[in-house]
Order: C-alpha cells, then structure tokens, then sequence
C-alpha cells in the first residue's frame, strides 16, 4: 500500500514537471522564435544592431505569457546575457517572474561566461561575469524591482570589478548609502 | 564598459518618482529609461521603446519629456529624454 502510494506520487510529481514544461514550450512557434532571438542577442548590449532588431522582433510577434517564461528560464542557463538583455530592453506587463533570478545574477560570482560570437573562424570569448552582474542591474533597473535598490548600494561597495564600484555620476557614496548598503 | 550600476541607480530612482502616476506618465517613463545609457548612434536598439511611446497622446508625452529633459540631477534620463523628443518629433 505504502509503495503504491509512493509510486503514484512520483507518477504525479513526474505529471507536474512535464505540464509544468509543456507550459513553457506549450506554444512551439514561440519557443523557436526565442530561441533564434536569444542566439541573435547571445552577446547582450554588444550584439551587432541590425541582429538585435531582428530578436526583439522576434520576440514581439508572441504574446508575452508565452515568451517570457522562456526568457526567464534561461537566466539559469550558461550564457544568460541575451536573455537578460532581452527582458531589460523589451517592455513587459508582468515582469515579476524575472525579478529573482536577475537579482541572483546581480550578485552572482564564478569564472567567466564563455561566449560564442560565431563566424567562420570558431573563436570562444571569455567574458567576466562582471559584465554580466551589470547588464543584470539594467535590466532589474528598467524592469522598475524596488527591492533590488539596497543591493545596487551593496554592487557599488564591494562588487570586485572595479568600474562596477563608482559612484553614481554627480554624487559620491554617503554614509546613508553605506548603511544601506551594508543591511 | 559603462558604469552600470551607476545608470541603474539613476534609473529605478527615477521609475520609482514615476510610480502611482498616470498610465502614459508611466509607460513614458519606462521607454525613457530603457532609451537613458544608450549611445545616441544606436537607434535600431532603442526601437522598441520609441514605439511604445509613439502611441501615446503626443502633447502630454512631448510634455513630460521636456520637462524630464531638464532635470539636471539626472544626467542619463534628461539627455534620452531630450533625443526621445527630438526623435520623436521628426517622425
């Protein structure tokens, strides 16, 4: 008895995961369309003009409920910096949903992301994941999340990339921001 | 690289003045923020926030965005809020 019931919680634990799947690729069109756009954008705000247009557009042409759980989901992923560009950049009615893990990447350290550009000639680009803390506040910054102003404060007074620490311009780092910063 | 967190600081203090306001008010501000750290040169990038604020009534809009385009404690927002204008009126 007890290992049927086992046995069907994990057949409806299983059942979860793929609906919870089926939900975000529910709409194959969609899911094709991010993920050329995601490859176009792969290099964020250093992607080439004319390819970003192309990805937001992409993008645009679906409803959101069906591309932004996309987007989200490859803030997990090893190469986030399209899709955060992506959400920074395009214009969302419920963005909540990106707000955790974006302020995850805002602080997250490690070794560098290992970038693609693509061309004939295979050249793999090691990026500091600094870059990646910064475009991550852009996009927590245009997406409006309050709650991610103290750990701006928090970026500014001990991030270890160096330009990442200055000062906001025209202001230097008051002892209220210090305290803020280290709540 | 840019200042990042300097232009996010910037931004979300100035989302956060805008926040409770009116609709056009709001979107308004959301497209100037996205535009603000933009290099000028860079239009196709900034694409999707013109035209968002293309739809908006433009009397009001032009408005806003001239008033925010004076607003010398927000270098980053006054200077995208001055090009939006500027863009927007020559469409």
């Amino acid at each position: 008895m007890q290992a049927a019931a086992s046995l069907l919680l994990s057949a409806l634990a299983l059942s979860s995961g793929c609906s919870k799947g089926a939900a975000v690729s529910e709409d194959p069109g969609a899911a094709a369309d991010v993920k050329t756009a995601l490859s176009l954008a792969a290099q964020g705000a250093d992607s080439r003009e004319e390819k970003l247009l192309e990805a937001y557009r992409l993008v645009e042409k679906h409803p959101q409920g069906a591309t932004l759980p996309l987007l989200v989901k490859e803030l997990d992923g090893d190469d986030p910096r399209g899709a955060v560009h992506l959400l920074g950049m395009l214009s969302w009615e419920h963005p909540e949903s990106a707000f955790e893990p974006l302020r995850r990447l805002l602080l997250e350290q490690g070794p560098p992301l290992r970038e693609d550009p693509g061309g004939f000639v295979r050249v793999v680009n090691e990026v500091d994941r600094g870059f990646l803390r910064g475009e991550a506040a852009i996009a927590l910054a245009c997406l409006g999340d309050n709650a991610s102003y103290d750990r701006f404060f928090q970026v500014l007074r001990s991030d270890p990339l160096p330009r990442a620490r200055q000062p906001p311009r025209g202001r230097s780092v008051s002892s209220d921001d210090r305290r803020r910063s280290s709540r | 690289m840019q200042n990042f967190v300097q232009f996010a600081i910037e931004r979300l203090e100035f989302l956060r003045d805008c926040s409770g306001r009116d609709a056009p008010t709001v979107t308004t501000a959301r497209a100037v923020s996205r535009i603000a750290a933009s290099a000028e040169n860079q239009v196709k990038r900034i694409e999707p926030a013109l035209r968002s604020m293309e739809e908006l009534e433009p009397i009001a809009r032009n408005e806003l965005l001239a008033t925010w385009s004076r607003d010398a404690s927000r270098p980053d927002i006054a200077s995208a809020a001055r090009w939006s204008l500027e863009q927007l009126e020559s469409r």
